[in-house]
């Protein structure tokens, strides 16, 4: 019942060089996952270090680089500064695993020396 | 080596298959945009089990070919011609949504692997369904020559699985399904059941899928297609909730709850198949 028109004809180079990026791309994206599922999944490893402060007009903000050691990914990840008897929060939506993602805490006095932790974090 | 070089390389042939490609791109725009602008699509390529990532690939590839087959973009048929279909189609919707999510910041150059590979990887399956689809929605001349005016019975009910997968992708992922479920009674649910039936029913016959015979007999087209039809649909909701992982820890009441929510649109789409395709 299949219409044979025309399949016998020469088809579009075109088409062939697309068939061939769309096979090779979708090859490697299976690829990619399945090595990546068969990764042992290790829990999140935070740490948060300050990369850089800038002076503003409301302040001090310091640049804070949370990096995901671990497999999985986190949530919610909240992040504390402390600098003296100031305290800075902030919450990242996500730490992708071997990934990092960067938040940013205001402070009035340069935090250059503000102590950051990772206070803690949900599955996604 | 068997034609010349001259009809190797026909620059009028070349030329068609652009404007092909061009309304595959098109297609895939069309109906991938709202998905590449939903948050949750992101996150989920993020964190998404590899493995239901997978299954959500492996389910997607046939499901392609399928619609290689009744519509695809070129007015070539054939097997090799719908594998090749398949394939380019899977392109389009790889480079469409890289090229979207990129440009929208969404995937950023220095995203992990599985960041990047996962956000796009989720988002070129309905995109490349989309580029299959881009024939008969943009070409004005594209009706007559598609397989689906033939299509056998267990065809009618593939494609419906598709109008019913194209729909729940569409919602499946964001948060309002299980806040939905949540929501509703018992009695919400079953109203619901009763409308996306109904609704089901009535949108098959007004779109023609059932044939001339089963329109004399609505009873019997009823039994032939509406109620196969919700079955379908219900079974293609349950998989995508799985998939994005929204029916994970849920008691079974819950998760029949959101099945029948998710089913609603998913019936829908299973309904308008043949408007669609």
């Amino acid at each position: 019942m299949v219409a044979k028109k025309s399949s016998t004809a020469p088809r579009p180079l075109l088409q062939w060089g697309m068939a061939a990026v769309g096979a090779a791309v979708t090859a490697s994206a299976v690829g990619v996952i399945i090595w990546d599922g068969l990764q042992p999944a290790a829990p999140p490893s935070l740490s948060g270090r300050i990369l850089k402060v800038e002076a503003t007009s409301s302040g001090h903000v310091a640049v804070i680089e949370v990096a995901n050691d671990g497999d999985d990914t986190a949530a919610g990840v909240d992040i504390e500064a402390v600098l003296g008897d100031q305290s800075a929060t902030a919450t990242l939506d996500y730490v992708p695993g071997h990934g990092q993602a960067r938040a940013y805490v205001r402070f009035d006095a340069d935090p250059r020396a503000a102590d950051v932790r990772v206070k803690g974090w949900s599955a996604p | 080596m068997g034609p010349s070089a001259v009809s190797l390389i026909d620059m009028r042939r070349e030329r068609g298959y652009l404007r092909d490609l061009g309304r595959a791109f098109a297609g895939a725009l069309v109906f991938n945009i709202p998905l590449l602008m939903t948050m949750e699509m992101w996150e989920q390529g993020v964190v998404m089990d590899r493995w239901r990532m997978l299954l959500f690939v492996g389910a997607g590839l046939p499901l392609l070919y399928g619609l290689a087959y009744y519509a695809g973009f070129s007015d070539r048929r054939g097997f090799r011609n719908d594998l090749l279909d398949t394939a380019v189609a899977l392109a389009v919707g790889f480079i469409t949504a890289a090229a979207l999510l990129v440009l929208f910041g969404v995937v950023q150059w220095d995203a992990t692997p599985r960041e990047a590979v996962g956000m796009v990887t989720l988002q070129a399956v309905p995109g490349a369904m989309g580029a299959l689809l881009a024939r008969k929605q943009l070409s004005g001349d594209g009706r007559g020559d598609s397989q689906e005016d033939q299509a056998s019975y267990v065809g009618e009910l593939f494609l419906m699985a598709a109008g019913a997968l194209f729909f729940a992708l569409n919602v499946a992922p964001t948060e309002e399904m299980i806040l939905i479920a949540y929501k509703a009674t018992a009695l919400h649910a079953l109203a619901l059941i009763v409308v996306s039936i109904l609704l089901l029913h009535l949108i098959v016959f007004q779109a023609g899928f059932a044939g001339q015979e089963e329109a004399d007999h609505p009873a019997k087209a009823f039994f032939h297609f509406t109620l196969p039809g919700y079955a379908i649909a219900l079974g293609v909701s349950l998989f995508a909730l799985f998939v994005f992982g929204r029916i994970d820890d849920h008691s079974v009441a819950g998760v029949v709850q959101t099945v029948v929510v998710l089913g609603f649109p998913a019936a829908i789409g299973a309904a308008a198949a043949r408007l669609l395709v």
